[in-house]
């Protein structure tokens, strides 16, 4: 339920940028979907960096990756207070 | 650890016991065998009306997926058929995945009726492969054979235990090998194991597994019990039903199904594949990354009636189909056990994946490629493998069919390593986005192979497929692909063809 409740944001921070953008967990060599948004582009997904155990993805081209990783560390931030309750 | 102390902690009831109402779990026996009788003659014109339903995409209730295993209409038969492999290249596009199965051990402490590595078969040689052996293997598989996608089965037993199991796993994944431009590598390895718990499954998880498979065998309780005798693990029906309910609480979010048809009534079997993929959208959300329908095969000192409820080819056919349209986003593995007339015959009706170059002896690979090619059935040596496979063709011969019949072989592993699993892909799969991914890196990892590995019999034709696919994406622009998708594809095949490797949208 928390992960539906934080797409919206995703889905916010990908539509400023025209990207698709999702956050997945590392767990030995797999990554492992967490939540996203955005529509699809079909293309490379880029790993733009690593927040904790999170990898953030982004699909799409001519964004700022610094400043999506902001909005993905707020979100983030967001999601792991709710989780502790 | 001695076996007995060992098999005393294997199971944890209280890790399925909450998902059980009222004692019972989500196959209700009689409930089934009740929609199969009230749906027993079903329109023409409601049976149209749930093809329809497929085509979007949805899973199918009970009721509907009876009255569709009740058709007896030849000519209504044909239009499932048609509707079968329609949806699947909706959802997949034309590719199929190749794969190999590797038997790392076959010491077992069931004695399931039907299976020639049963505790009570005396005759079967049990082994177990070192690391050094699972290396030798996979050098053969990724490096002679060119395989980049492996599913490793266990027996169940002390000796082939999660720790082994993780230790396999890693060491398949470490194995590169030259290949003609390029390397072969194992990129992504699935699992066929007994069912654990979900301790154990995050070992799993955590060395990079890719789906984790079990296999229901049959859903008949009464079968199921009849099949696998009490003091056995298997004995415990509910045990194994809700092992992807725990792979899933553990983070594996590929789970795959399966029922061995022959074991009961076909009919009743997809239902129970059915009730499962709809119990597993329920309690997660997520449906079966694939199903598997084997056919149960000849093997060594079994104790079971093969032939009461055998599954005609006809009827396998049938299956096939109802579970496509039943499951439609769901991926569908045909393997090697069926002969090569079969899987002519069937692929084309929703089938997603299969092996080639199949070996099941425990080493086979590294010692047939060794000294001679087994090329024939009767080569296979039952005191060393489960059952009899029915088609031992290499893979390069079942890459050219298929290329004949249209199809692109597709070695593609890009979904686990960008996050494209678990919900991601089942919301793709389900709007037919999943399939626009498949075509492209199909093409690529295709490329790969054909470099590396192709006879130049095989190559010939696959560079002639290549052509028509790429000419496919660029006709698909821009509904589908964008110009920026495109060109990155024209980027990614010319890189390929010089020699670079892994690269993937």
């Amino acid at each position: 339920m928390e992960k539906e409740i934080f797409t919206s944001e995703f889905e916010k921070v990908a539509n400023t940028y025209d990207i698709k953008l999702w956050v997945a967990e590392k767990l030995g060599r797999r990554w492992s979907y967490v939540m996203g948004g955005g529509n699809e582009k079909f293309l490379p997904a880029s790993l733009i960096g690593k927040i904790d155990n999170y990898g953030v993805f982004v699909e799409g081209e001519n964004y700022n990756a610094q400043e999506i990783l902001k909005n993905v560390e707020e979100i983030l931030s967001k999601f792991r207070n709710i989780q502790k309750g | 650890m001695k076996e007995a102390t060992w098999v005393q902690n294997v199971i944890k009831e209280a890790e399925y016991d909450h998902y059980m109402i009222g004692g019972k779990d989500f196959i209700d026996d009689d409930k089934i065998w009740e929609k199969i009788e009230k749906n027993k003659s079903p329109e023409p014109a409601r049976i149209r009306s749930i093809i329809q339903k497929s085509f979007n995409l949805e899973l199918l209730s009970p009721d509907e997926t009876a009255a569709l295993l009740n058709v007896k209409d030849p000519h209504l038969w044909d239009e499932i058929f048609d509707a079968a492999g329609k949806i699947k290249r909706k959802v997949y596009d034309n590719r199929i995945v190749t794969f190999a199965p590797l038997y790392c051990s076959n010491f077992c402490v069931n004695n399931c009726l039907y299976c020639g590595f049963r505790s009570d078969n005396k005759d079967e040689k049990r082994l177990k492969l070192t690391l050094d052996d699972v290396r030798r293997e996979t050098e053969v598989l990724a490096g002679k054979i060119g395989h980049k996608r492996l599913i490793v089965v266990y027996g169940e037993h002390p000796v082939s235990d999660v720790n082994y199991m993780a230790d396999t796993i890693r060491t398949i994944y470490d194995v590169k090998v030259k290949a003609r431009k390029g390397i072969g590598e194992i990129r992504r390895v699935n699992v066929n194991a007994a069912p654990m718990s979900v301790e154990d499954l995050r070992i799993l998880k955590d060395v990079g597994v890719g789906t984790y498979q079990v296999f229901q065998e049959t859903y008949h309780h009464k079968t199921y019990s009849e099949v696998h005798p009490a003091g056995t693990l298997k004995a415990n029906y509910q045990w194994r039903l809700y092992s992807m309910h725990r792979a899933l609480e553990a983070g594996i979010d590929d789970v795959a199904i399966g029922a061995l048809f022959g074991l009961y009534d076909w009919k009743f079997e997809v239902m129970g594949l059915l009730y499962h993929a709809i119990e597993l959208e329920k309690q997660f959300g997520i449906g079966p990354h694939t199903v598997s329908f084997p056919r149960l095969e000849e093997a060594q000192n079994v104790a079971f009636d093969t032939l009461k409820y055998k599954v005609s080819d006809e009827d396998f056919k049938k299956l096939v189909a109802v579970l496509r349209l039943s499951i439609p986003y769901t991926g569908m593995i045909l393997t090697a056990r069926e002969p090569a007339r079969v899987r002519r015959e069937v692929l084309p009706i929703g089938i997603t994946q299969t092996d080639a170059s199949t070996k099941i002896g425990i080493g086979a690979y590294s010692e047939i490629y060794g000294a001679d090619k087994m090329s024939e059935k009767a080569d296979q040596d039952l005191g060393k493998q489960q059952f009899m496979i029915g088609d031992p063709r290499d893979l390069d011969d079942v890459v050219r069919e298929l290329a004949q019949m249209g199809y692109i072989t597709s070695f593609c592993t890009a979904g686990y390593r960008c996050g494209r699993t678990g919900t991601n892909i089942m919301t793709l799969l389900k709007t037919e986005k999943e399939g626009q991914f498949c075509k492209l890196n199909a093409i690529l990892t295709f490329r790969e192979w054909l470099d590396d590995f192709a006879s130049d019999e095989t190559k010939k034709i696959g560079e002639e497929l290549i052509k028509k696919e790429i000419a496919e994406v660029k006709s698909r622009m821009p509904k589908i692909y964008s110009e920026k998708t495109v060109s990155k594809l024209e980027n990614y095949h010319e890189r390929i063809k010089n020699g670079e490797r892994d690269l993937y949208f």
